[in-house]
């Protein structure tokens, strides 16, 4: 570990998976085995991932924190320092800094029932929550999925769906079905506003953020309290320890404070909804 | 009864710290366009100016350049940079303060290592006719007490070893009679004026502003306390550039009122000049005073001095005041 720069650490690509047209998930162990048995990081922590010579991009790891010493990220080809990431190939090297931000799961209140609702790749970060309760169930009361995506084509993780309908309730809606499609037709907001969910329960939701006013606004007519609607947030960060502004979103720090928050705390902010 | 040295003797004093360290402070060049003033490396105590207008750039240079390497790699190595120790001698109170609150926003609520080892290696030595106070974070501190000599502060074991046994600092008994510059505090230290400006969002200053402002981000750079960065990588052209990639990771000053400065792959959070404006003032009069307990500006003027659409941030803070208490 060097101290240059906030507990940097090497790590080595084990696996390579292809997500979706524009999406892979990549799995990394910890080149110094030692620190790979003493990082510790929460469901909802995210991490700066680099490629020298490429910098670094913000990227939550959607494994749980029990399959340390190994874990994954989902990365899509957008920039620089992703398209890198897509080029990594298994025994290539990267570093990465974290973790960074707050924890999905210990805002939730613990045992009660859980909703997660993912938009395309916003699947990802929750997918550490999913696999820490598929784990330990006592985490929460009941897990409920709901996926969407504009083609079946664009849903991630299709190959876990359904093992991971054995603990939780999935269901998963695309706006255009194709012919062998057989989950929900039509948009995630018409799924949810169909769905009975209990007024207790605690939403977490991460994708698109236009379409978070529309869910929080299902959802707290539906009678779920502001505090447990929680929105997980994006913004092009650059340190991760709140100095370099790119996150701010009003007094908030989406590195600091976030990415998770609840819809109580930024439901009057300025710029925090996209 | 203090330690105070004679001004003539002031030129010998920095000879004797040029000679020991890489020194920097205030040189005057009357050819230079912007500003006649400007820090740079002292090589002749002659070089130096007691009493300096603004600077074009802070003294937060030599703390948070405006592009330095945090790190160089090299065949797959992370090369971290080597900090040696450095004097900045002979910055004003004013100056002293932004390093001081600079230095609080680098190391709380966590602190960056890279910064932490530049300040570490730092030695600073204020120059003032106003007394030394607990906003000031220096080695030494020399207080213009009359115009023949000026007192010495130390405040550190650094500061000590500069004056104890210096035969050109030497005790006086009386304190000459001390100017006391007037602090212009009632606009950027209005107790209400976080609130203000929180309600100020549909204001229409911000919309009169955006119809000047340039955007140009000189604001960001010219201030003491602006401080948001951008890193990325920059890579060396090699024979072997795709196996053995050489290079570093680049921290530069970054601007937010540069278009992008908000942008994800996705949207912009503040896509108008309008909406980069107002975070400008909501960064240094709001968010700031909520983060650290101050706010984001010493009151030192480069940003007007320097703004080429002639935006006078106080106007515009005395004009928020104003209405607000017509309310």
């Amino acid at each position: 570990m060097t101290d240059t720069n906030n507990n940097m650490y090497q790590i080595e690509t084990v696996k390579i998976v292809g997500l979706n047209k524009t999406t892979k998930s990549l799995r990394f162990k910890f080149v110094d085995s030692k620190q790979g048995k003493a990082f510790v990081f929460t469901p909802g922590q995210f991490i700066m991932l680099g490629v020298l010579g490429y910098g670094e991009a913000a990227l939550t790891i959607t494994t749980a924190p029990a399959e340390l010493p190994e874990f994954e990220v989902a990365v899509r080809s957008t920039g620089n320092a992703t398209k890198a990431m897509h080029r990594l190939t298994v025994g290539d090297k990267a570093y990465f800094r974290g973790p960074f931000g707050n924890s999905t799961i210990s805002n939730s209140k613990y045992g009660q029932d859980l909703l997660l609702i993912a938009g395309g790749i916003g699947l990802a970060p929750l997918r550490s929550i999913i696999h820490t309760i598929r784990d330990d169930k006592t985490v929460v009361g009941k897990l409920a999925l709901i996926y969407g995506g504009k083609t079946p084509e664009d849903l991630i993780y299709k190959a876990e769906l359904g093992a991971w309908s054995k603990f939780a309730e999935v269901i998963l809606t695309v706006d255009k079905a194709d012919r062998d499609w057989t989950g929900e037709t039509g948009r995630l907001t018409d799924v949810l506003n169909k769905a009975k969910i209990d007024k207790d329960a605690v939403a977490i939701i991460c994708g698109p953020p236009v379409m978070y006013q529309a869910v929080a606004k299902i959802l707290t007519d539906k009678g779920l309290a502001d505090e447990n609607i929680e929105f997980m947030l994006e913004r092009r960060m650059k340190c991760g320890i709140g100095k370099c502004q790119h996150c701010t979103c009003g007094e908030k720090y989406v590195c600091l404070d976030g990415p998770t928050f609840t819809w109580k705390d930024i439901k009057d902010n300025w710029e925090a909804m996209l | 009864m203090s330690l105070s040295i004679q001004t003539k003797d002031l030129k010998h004093f920095i000879t004797e710290v040029i000679e020991k360290w890489p020194t920097y402070g205030p040189i005057e060049d009357k050819t230079a366009v912007s500003s006649r003033y400007r820090f740079a490396k002292l090589t002749k105590a002659k070089d130096f100016v007691l009493h300096y207008g603004p600077t074009v750039i802070p003294p937060k240079k030599y703390l948070f350049p405006a592009k330095e390497d945090v790190f160089r790699f090299e065949k797959g190595e992370i090369l971290p940079p080597t900090n040696r120790e450095f004097v900045v001698f002979g910055v004003n109170k004013r100056d002293g303060e932004g390093l001081f609150y600079l230095d609080k926003v680098f190391s709380t609520p966590v602190p960056d290592p890279h910064y932490a080892s530049r300040r570490k290696n730092m030695r600073l030595v204020v120059i003032d006719s106003l007394p030394p106070s607990n906003n000031i974070d220096c080695d030494l501190y020399l207080q213009i007490a009359d115009k023949g000599h000026l007192e010495a502060y130390t405040f550190s074991e650094f500061g000590e070893k500069l004056v104890r046994g210096n035969k050109l600092f030497g005790h006086r008994a009386e304190v000459g009679s001390i100017s006391v510059r007037h602090m212009p505090d009632d606009v950027v230290f209005h107790p209400r004026l976080a609130e203000i400006i929180e309600k100020s969002r549909n204001h229409p200053v911000w919309d009169r502003l955006a119809e000047t402002c340039f955007a140009c981000g000189i604001c960001s750079y010219v201030c003491p306390l602006c401080y948001c960065y951008e890193e990325d990588d920059k890579v060396a052209i090699t024979p072997d550039v795709a196996n053995d990639i050489k290079g570093s990771r680049v921290r530069r000053w970054d601007s937010c009122m540069l278009p992008d400065f908000a942008a994800v792959s996705f949207a912009n959070a503040r896509p108008e000049v309008k909406d980069r404006i107002y975070n400008w003032y909501y960064h240094k009069f709001v968010r700031m005073p909520r983060e650290f307990g101050f706010p984001g500006c010493v009151d030192c003027g480069r940003c007007i001095v320097f703004c080429p659409a002639k935006i006078n941030y106080r106007d515009v803070l005395e004009e928020l005041i104003a209405d607000d208490r017509h309310k």
